[in-house]
């Protein structure tokens, strides 16, 4: 699995070129690499995108304006959940409590091989011939995490890549991604995931 | 259904996939199958029919997910009702057909992996099997999670007497979702008390081939076959299994005739492929049961054999003589107890032996707190130590995997009560060779007691295998035959495979040079056959005779191991920082030279001052640095870890007081919430500074927050919530805080916003950890 230290050292909100923190990255990707259990399922749907939401072929439908803009002109999607495994929930557990530097590191580090593991299913992904647009999760933009349940409902997260949802829509393992992934002939002028965010604040916010 | 006498019997044949037929009949994508036992009993029937009229002799009612997290308690219970009903119905014209009540996964992580709590997945099943016990028998499949698994299987053995099935769901390289082996997932089962164990789904018999050989090695039970038609692959946004009826026979033939007793089919396997695989199997002899005569604890990750390469138990977590433990115990700081946990495996130690008696607790609580606690961090396997009977049933039930219980006696009470215990959970048992009349002096007499101990157990169901006996041994100070004796009883034992376990270190009470004995005694019990020594992992001499006898009994390949243990003894960090000032150390983030630095600054200064003088001013630098951006969190934390490595050595001077003299502070994630980590982060940030933390961890309910803050009289309280969809919960709890206490909060967490803390009713927002410990010394005048 690819590992992204440049990314990593995005996630522990420091500068790319310190040096501390990328030895301290490393260090803690050397440790976390034997735990990662890594599970995705990727299914393919038509679909049909209006002003507010979408509607996949079998009926589901995702409510949101946001995730209608992100694939206005897409007549089909993927759908991905993605997991790094339990095991390094409790290997960040471990780390966390003999370090919190090594802690904090290690949930950037996971955080960024969880969507190196992403970027790597869709680059293999047979699109026959479509363009993909970039990843759409629930929590994104308008799109509210409530409609979380649906893409479990769609893809048996739980049974078939053993990622499950708290009671509060929290995915359990921690380290999880699920996703809508716009496929249409055009790649949609690829609008970066920051820009559609509400979250003006957010410290990682990519320009 | 006599499970345990099916060796050179027919092999018995399950059936194959219902939610593959069913949608085939029209099932669509999101519906729930199990809701057809109503809507479409016929169409169920008719399945059950097919499959009874291809050969298989074992149905499975369509109620996989029939709990009551998927439906409400009344749904399932008719839901369940109905589909035994419906499979006693279409057995009625196939004699010797018998219906098993499928229980599926609950679809939720276990707590404190996940949020489900263990009694309730206990009780979610339990619903399922109180409503479905009019089957024959119980089959908990597809399991993915040993957890869960254990929850299941105790739900069946306590609410019926119906033979117990399990198959767990492997992925190709043999592990469960949660990272769990066949030899683990076996361990758990079988001492749990299965009736037999397999595989299902997942995987399709071609990839069992690998993983089939360490289900019968590793179990004694008859195994269970029912894989999927093969690997799926997708078309159309369909699934569709790979191997037609005739390929699907022929592998399973080869997997059913090396042991196996039970074979059928999950998804994708249609009543056809069952017509081939019966019309391909039938003449071949059941494997039935086998005697593996091995012991085996495993953990939710792994299982360890004892008894082949002798074994380091670490023996630290135990508050005898231990002030920093008792400490710990008292405030239930069970971070403590994982970090004595952690460093011991680094020691060296296979398994960790947990022992949390002292007076003033309530020892099972904290027993259960303990278990939990290592468990969420390790996959170490651990050994329940205790006296207390309640505080043995609540951690053995607790615990994920197969345990060790330290331990039962020749005393006819501890037989009467342990045993018991032992056998319904499990427990690999620790067997101590004494009695009503104390320790005997000969190696005969113990080894008569361990004799009765083991018959006794064995009227129980447990058998020689899972014991472990303790010869005991006494101070040579008082006895000079002392270590004779005991290491002619592990001999002894060893020369009639029995396997044994020992506390190493009291044979050197009363005497000076403790290791010196300790080391050369281990070395000779180690020669004498033990199998577990129960030892320090953090003693070197222990560790390193440890290496050395493995290396030369031949059974550290290339001395591997002795190797790699003495490579990591260089400590680089200390090397050329030795003199580095206790401040720049915990500046810079060096937590070996801010070690090396307070050892040094103790020589001339008195703890407390060298914490207000060196430790809180570096710690303000840093914080200072870190608003001003002009150093990032690494390095923040850095310095929290070496002034925690720092703190430690300080409150070990200090004779445990150092943390009682701080005034509490109150944290937790809220109600909802399991991401903890800027909760932790703040939480070493207020030790550092001094204040006694009482961290309630995550997902707490108001209730709990409201009662700690009153009882530790804490003036600050720290909330925080990771999700748009807890921040209720944090309201919640503040309205709590508000009415019962007057307590200032702070808030934080990825989601908030100062506006948003301000709305839901907190006196701060605290954008990092860093502004939530500022606000608390505001407060509390530091």
């Amino acid at each position: 699995m690819r590992y992204d230290r440049a990314e990593a050292l995005r996630y522990m909100g420091t500068r790319k070129d310190d040096i501390d923190a990328g030895v301290l990255a490393d260090m803690v990707y050397l440790k976390l690499r034997n735990e990662v259990q890594a599970r995705y399922i990727l299914q393919r749907y038509s679909c049909n995108v209006d002003e507010g939401g979408i509607t996949l072929e079998c009926g589901m439908r995702f409510i949101s304006k946001d995730i209608a803009r992100h694939l206005r002109g897409c007549g089909a999607l993927f759908i991905l959940a993605a997991t790094l495994g339990s095991r390094i929930d409790t290997a960040i557990r471990r780390l966390t409590m003999q370090s919190v530097a090594e802690g904090a590191a290690a949930q950037a580090v996971a955080a960024a091989l969880i969507e190196g593991y992403c970027d790597e299913i869709q680059e293999k992904a047979e699109t026959g011939g479509l363009k993909q647009r970039s990843r759409f999760s629930p929590g994104y933009g308008d799109w509210s995490i409530v409609e979380q349940k649906k893409i479990f409902e769609l893809l048996n997260c739980p049974k078939k890549v053993g990622i499950t949802l708290t009671e509060g829509l929290m995915m359990v393992p921690s380290k999880s991604v699920t996703a809508v992934i716009g496929l249409a002939e055009d790649s949609g002028g690829t609008v970066s995931k920051c820009s559609i965010c509400v979250n003006n604040d957010c410290a990682y916010r990519k320009e | 259904m006599d499970l345990s006498k099916l060796s050179g019997k027919k092999i018995i044949f399950f059936d194959g996939a219902m939610g593959t037929v069913l949608q085939s009949r029209g099932l669509s994508a999101g519906e729930l199958p199990e809701t057809w036992n109503i809507t479409h009993p016929d169409i169920i029937e008719g399945v059950h029919l097919a499959y009874l009229e291809a050969g298989a002799d074992i149905i499975k009612t369509n109620t996989f997910g029939a709990n009551r997290l998927k439906f409400t308690e009344h749904e399932s219970d008719t839901i369940i009702k109905r589909g035994v009903e419906i499979a006693k119905k279409a057995c009625a014209k196939y004699k010797n057909a018998v219906v098993a009540l499928d229980l599926g996964p609950t679809g939720k992580l276990l707590a404190p992996y996940g949020d489900l709590p263990f009694e309730e997945a206990v009780d979610v099943y339990a619903g399922m099997i109180k409503s479905g016990k009019s089957a024959d028998v119980i089959l908990i499949e597809t399991m993915s999670d040993i957890y869960e698994a254990k929850a299941a299987i105790l739900a069946a053995k306590e609410n019926c007497d119906l033979p117990i099935m399990v198959t767990f769901t492997f992925d190709e390289s043999g592990r469960l979702l949660t990272g769990g082996s066949v030899a683990a997932a076996a361990a758990m089962a079988e001492g749990l008390g299965a009736d037999a164990i397999g595989f299902n789904c997942g995987v399709g018999p071609a990839q069992l081939e690998k993983l089939l050989p360490d289900m019968l090695y590793y179990s004694n039970l008859p195994v269970i076959l029912n894989p999927n038609a093969g690997m799926p692959e997708e078309r159309n946004g369909m699934a569709h299994f790979e191997l037609s009826p005739k390929e699907f026979a022929n592998l399973m033939y080869g997997l059913v005739k090396q042991g196996v007793s039970i074979a059928g089919g999950c998804c994708g396997t249609t009543p056809d492929h069952i017509a081939a695989l019966v019309k391909k199997c039938k003449g071949v002899p059941a494997g039935g049961c086998r005697n593996n005569g091995l012991t085996i604890v495993s953990s939710y990750g792994k299982a360890i054999v004892i008894g082949k390469d002798p074994l380091i138990i670490g023996e630290r977590i135990n508050p005898t003589g231990k002030p920093r433990l008792k400490e710990a115990l008292k405030n239930g700081d069970m971070d403590y107890v994982c970090r004595l946990g952690l460093e011991q495996i680094a020691g060296g130690a296979h398994i960790l032996d947990v022992n949390v008696g002292m007076p003033g607790i309530n020892e099972a609580s904290a027993a259960a707190k303990a278990v939990v606690a290592l468990q969420a961090v390790t996959d170490t396997p651990l050994q329940i130590d205790t006296s207390d009977y309640a505080a043995m049933e609540c951690a053995l039930r607790l615990y994920n995997g197969r345990p060790i219980l330290n331990s039962v006696n020749g005393k006819k009470e501890s037989l009467e009560k342990v045993l018991p215990i032992a056998k319904k959970y499990g427990a690999v048992l620790v067997a101590l060779s004494l009695d009503d009349n104390g320790i005997p002096k000969t190696a005969a007499e113990r080894i008569a007691i361990a004799e009765r101990i083991m018959e006794t157990a064995a009227e129980y169901g447990i058998k020689n295998d899972d014991i472990l006996v303790d010869p005991l041994v006494l101070t040579i100070s008082t006895g000079s035959e002392n270590a004779k004796t005991t290491l002619e009883v592990i001999r002894e034992l060893r020369n009639r495979g029995i396997r044994t376990i020992m506390g190493v270190s009291n044979i050197s009470f009363g005497l000076p040079v403790r290791d010196a004995i300790n080391s050369t005694f281990f070395t000779l019990a180690l020669k004498a056959g033990l199998s577990c020594g129960i030892i320090n992992p953090q003693s070197r001499a222990m560790v390193d005779v440890y290496c050395a006898y493995r290396a030369l009994n031949g059974i550290d390949e290339n001395c591997g191991d002795y190797i790699e243990h003495f490579a990591g003894t260089k400590e680089p960090e200390v090397s050329g920082t030795g003199n580095i000032r206790l401040y720049d150390a915990i500046v810079k983030g060096l937590t070996g030279a801010a070690k090396s630095a307070v050892d040094a600054a103790l020589k001339k200064e008195d703890p407390l001052d060298i914490i207000n003088n060196h430790l809180i001013p570096a710690l303000d630098y840093v914080g200072k640095g870190f608003e001003e951006k002009k150093l990032y969190l690494p390095q923040l934390l850095m310095s929290a870890d070496a002034a925690r490595a720092a703190f430690d050595i300080l409150r070990d001077t200090l004779g445990g007081k150092g943390r009682d003299n701080g005034e509490a502070v109150v944290i937790a994630t809220v109600h909802g919430d399991i991401h903890d980590i800027g909760k932790n982060i703040v939480k070493v940030l207020l030790q550092n500074y001094g204040y006694k933390v009482i961290d309630l961890g995550k997902d707490v309910p108001a209730d709990d927050v409201v009662k700690a803050a009153k009882e530790h009289g804490a003036r600050v309280v720290g909330l925080s919530a990771l999700m748009t969809t807890t921040v209720p919960a944090m309201a919640e709890t503040i309205s709590a805080l508000r009415r019962e206490t007057d307590c200032r909060i702070v808030v934080g967490g990825a989601v908030l916003t100062a506006e948003w803390a301000n709305a839901i009713g907190a006196d701060s927002y605290a954008a990092s950890a860093v502004n939530a410990v500022q606000y608390a010394n505001s407060i509390l005048g530091k």
